[in-house]
């Protein structure tokens, strides 16, 4: 009990654990208390408004309704899944103490069934912040069905946490560790794309097309067949209108997984993790390696700017996190192009914002060698430009991309989208060269608290961008406001160069 | 091989014939770090800087490569005064922390690839000195691999490959031997000692006191920011009383002299 309670801890503290100036913490602070609260009440309010005004059906919904909560629950399954992922190769691989607890004299069965406990209780935990102000209210209401959220909930946690370490198991032996980790975060973020996709194409779709498409779909939600209402795949949502048998049979079969997966995979996982420590041989090339050095000097630091970036799997997870959310913008573009201009204009030129500032957050705060380049003869200002540009070029090519498909429909639009991604880009970046301070690559997840001021800077550059863009595209006289704005954002990174002194004199 | 890998530029008198030239050099942080510093190295000199921890060698070193500014006092660096040269005597110096500034992503050719475009050297003549340096120092069975998964002697050893690329004039090193095993310290101290045979300068730190005692052709003493004693190994052998001493025995005695 003592080592799950410490697993439970762990997961506590990597959860709420922040870097604040350069310095560690953990826990949540003071104020995030105060807001970790008000959200918890909001939340019961909000619960307590949607519980009381709907028609009250016991634990017979209506069949759209049961659909719509077995749908939502699969989309809560996989983001379960994928958070469980994460953490089974994080608390498994990546944490560093196994060597300490399988030294010690406590058995692996015990070491191993703590750890997943551990995390199945964080996972379901993690769910349960949004879902049980419902049972709670629920409770409070006298619809006691409700509570049957805390068993659901639990019982998605230990499946998904059971999936996920079989799977762990298998892709960490396939793709290594990091990799592996990667994959759970960059599930997440599909899974949210592809939500947004499929709302966005049920609205863009022709009338006719829309109503094809659902009576194809028609046959397989009618009486008797597979996604039948009532039957078996939904005894989930089921569960959580409070069918007594469902619940104990969703708890049974979640717990059967669990306890199965427990005794089959921990001797697997032991035997790989020595395996993993014992083969730390390295091996050496016997052919020659014939490395042709670059003759265009000014693209030698930028090369090595995305060699580093795109050899870093867990950055590269990170960017690729926010490239996702320009997918979808695409995807409008392609098939409504003439609609969606001014909207789509100025989403993709906040997007691009934000990304130029994440990958100047790497190449400029995260360089790993300033001492290099401080002892280099190589001015400020070429170290600088190259920065700039190694960050800017892969953060323009979404929006380059979007405007050649934008193009079709209007020209005039495309080319706002590059002036303003570009504009945006360059204030992301200043900023960053600016205003941040020197981090360490491994503190990127962390860098927009540890510097709040410098990331509401980048962040309001680039909606003020995003806000010119949308005015453009909508030939608006509004515009001259946001130019303002933007140019006193500027003056405040500048001023900000002048008064923190944090920019990087390499 | 190691020798002829080094072309030091051609000695110019007008330069002095001083590689560093260091007065009334003052520092502090909290507390006085480097209190009123001179001293000066030759050209040609194998100069290692001893000192308990502490006494302000990385700093001293600091402050020559420009890493840090000095509260008051002189540099002149290679006859340069360093306040308004800064440029042209970067590219005739290199430094070589105790940390070695590597990057974890890129194999070792790359890494040499970035630092000859750092000193603006024409690619053929970096790619052939990377290839020379790379076979002398015995890391071309790992040019395929990054840099992240090198040992300690390894990543040092690629550091000053990287340090050596762009042959330069005046090399200054803080605690190159720490971590190294036997075959490694080997090869980096016979690298060092080809460099000085060539004409070039080094400047050192180490915390190996047979090693200065072995190669350094003279040697400052500082504690607690200040020079304590500098001079060949005969001079401080004089000074300590006996010429059978060693340097540990020279060293001991006056760190320990209040």
């Amino acid at each position: 009990m003592w080592l799950l309670k410490h697993e439970c801890r762990i997961f506590f503290y990597s959860f709420s654990v922040a870097t604040s100036s350069g310095k560690a913490t953990r826990g949540f602070p003071r104020v995030g208390k105060g807001w970790l609260i008000t959200i918890i009440l909001m939340l019961h309010l909000f619960a307590w408004v949607t519980l009381d005004g709907l028609p009250q059906f016991g634990n017979k919904p209506p069949a759209q309704l049961l659909m719509g909560v077995g749908g939502g629950l699969v989309m809560l399954f996989l983001m379960m899944l994928s958070y469980a992922l994460k953490s089974c190769v994080s608390t498994l691989y990546q944490r560093g103490d196994l060597d300490l607890l399988l030294s010690s004299p406590l058995d692996t069965r015990t070491i191993f069934s703590a750890k997943l406990i551990g995390v199945a209780l964080g996972v379901s935990s993690l769910a349960l912040a949004i879902l049980a102000p419902f049972a709670n209210v629920g409770l409070i209401l006298g619809l006691f069905h409700w509570i049957a959220i805390y068993p659901v909930v639990l019982s998605l946690g230990f499946l998904s946490t059971s999936l996920a370490m079989l799977s762990s198991l298998c892709l960490v032996r396939i793709i290594g560790v990091r990799y592996a980790a990667q994959l759970g975060q960059l599930l997440s973020a599909f899974i949210g794309a592809v939500v947004f996709l499929l709302y966005e194409t049920s609205r863009h779709l022709p009338t006719e097309t829309l109503a094809k498409v659902i009576n194809h779909i028609r046959p397989y939600i009618s009486p008797g067949s597979i996604f039948d209402p009532k039957g078996w795949v939904y005894w989930p949502a089921w569960a959580l209108f409070g069918k007594t048998e469902v619940i104990l049979v969703t708890v049974l079969v979640s717990g059967t997984l669990f306890l199965l997966t427990l005794h089959f995979s921990h001797r697997y996982f032991v035997s790989s993790k020595q395996r993993i420590a014992g083969s730390v041989v390295r091996k050496t090339h016997s052919i020659a390696v014939n490395h042709k050095f670059s003759r265009i000097k000014w693209m030698n630091p930028i090369l090595k700017e995305w060699r580093l970036l795109h050899r870093d799997a867990r950055l590269l997870g990170q960017i690729s996190l926010e490239l996702f959310y320009l997918i979808p913008m695409a995807f409008i573009v392609v098939f409504n192009g003439r609609n969606a201009a001014p909207g789509t204009v100025s989403m993709l030129t906040f997007f691009t914002g934000a990304l130029a500032s994440s990958l100047a957050w790497i190449t400029i705060a995260a360089e790993e060698a300033p001492a290099l380049l401080q002892t280099s003869p190589v001015s400020w200002s070429s170290v600088r430009n190259s920065k700039i540009l190694a960050a800017l070029i892969p953060a323009l090519v979404p929006a380059v991309i979007t405007s050649i498909l934008l193009s079709i429909h209007s020209a005039t639009n495309a080319v706002y989208v590059i002036f303003c991604s570009t504009g945006a880009g360059i204030s992301g970046c200043l900023a960053s060269l600016y205003l941040r301070s020197p981090a360490k690559k491994s503190q990127f997840n962390a860098r927009m608290s540890a510097n709040i001021p410098a990331s509401l800077i980048e962040i309001v550059s680039s909606l003020l961008w995003g806000i010119i863009a949308f005015l453009l595209a909508e030939s608006s006289g509004w515009l001259v406001i946001p130019c303002f704005l933007e140019m006193c954002v500027l003056l405040i990174v500048i001023y900000g160069k002048g008064q923190y002194k944090n920019y990087h004199r390499f | 091989m190691a020798s002829t890998l080094f072309q030091p530029k051609s000695f110019d008198p007008k330069q002095g014939q001083l590689a560093l030239n260091i007065s009334g050099l003052c520092k502090a942080f909290d507390r006085p770090a480097v209190i009123d510093l001179d001293f000066k190295v030759r050209r040609g000199e194998f100069y290692v800087l001893l000192g308990p921890n502490g006494a302000g060698k990385t700093t001293v070193l600091r402050m020559v490569t420009g890493l840090l500014l000095s509260d008051t006092g002189h540099i002149e660096v290679l006859g340069m005064e360093q306040s308004s040269k800064a440029r042209e005597i970067k590219q005739q110096v290199a430094y070589l922390p105790d940390e070695p500034m590597l990057y974890d992503k890129l194999k070792p050719y790359e890494y040499l690839e970035f630092v000859a475009g750092l000193w603006g050297m024409e690619a053929t003549v970096a790619s052939d000195q990377a290839s020379r340096l790379m076979n002398i120092l015995e890391l071309e069975p790992y040019a395929n691999e990054l840099t992240e998964g090198f040992s300690r002697g390894m990543k040092q050893k690629l550091a000053l490959a990287g340090a050596l690329i762009h042959s330069p004039e005046l090399i200054i090193l803080d605690e190159p031997l720490t971590g190294l095993d036997a075959v490694a310290a080997r090869q980096v101290k016979d690298l060092l000692h080809a460099h000085t045979l060539s004409g070039g300068t080094i400047i050192m730190t180490t915390h190996i006191l047979e090693v200065a005692e072995r190669l350094a052709s003279r040697i400052g003493i500082i504690q607690n920011g200040r020079m304590i004693a500098e001079g060949t190994m005969d001079e401080l052998q004089v000074r300590a009383g006996s010429k059978d001493v060693s340097l540990e025995d020279v060293f001991l005695a006056l760190v320990s002299t209040p």
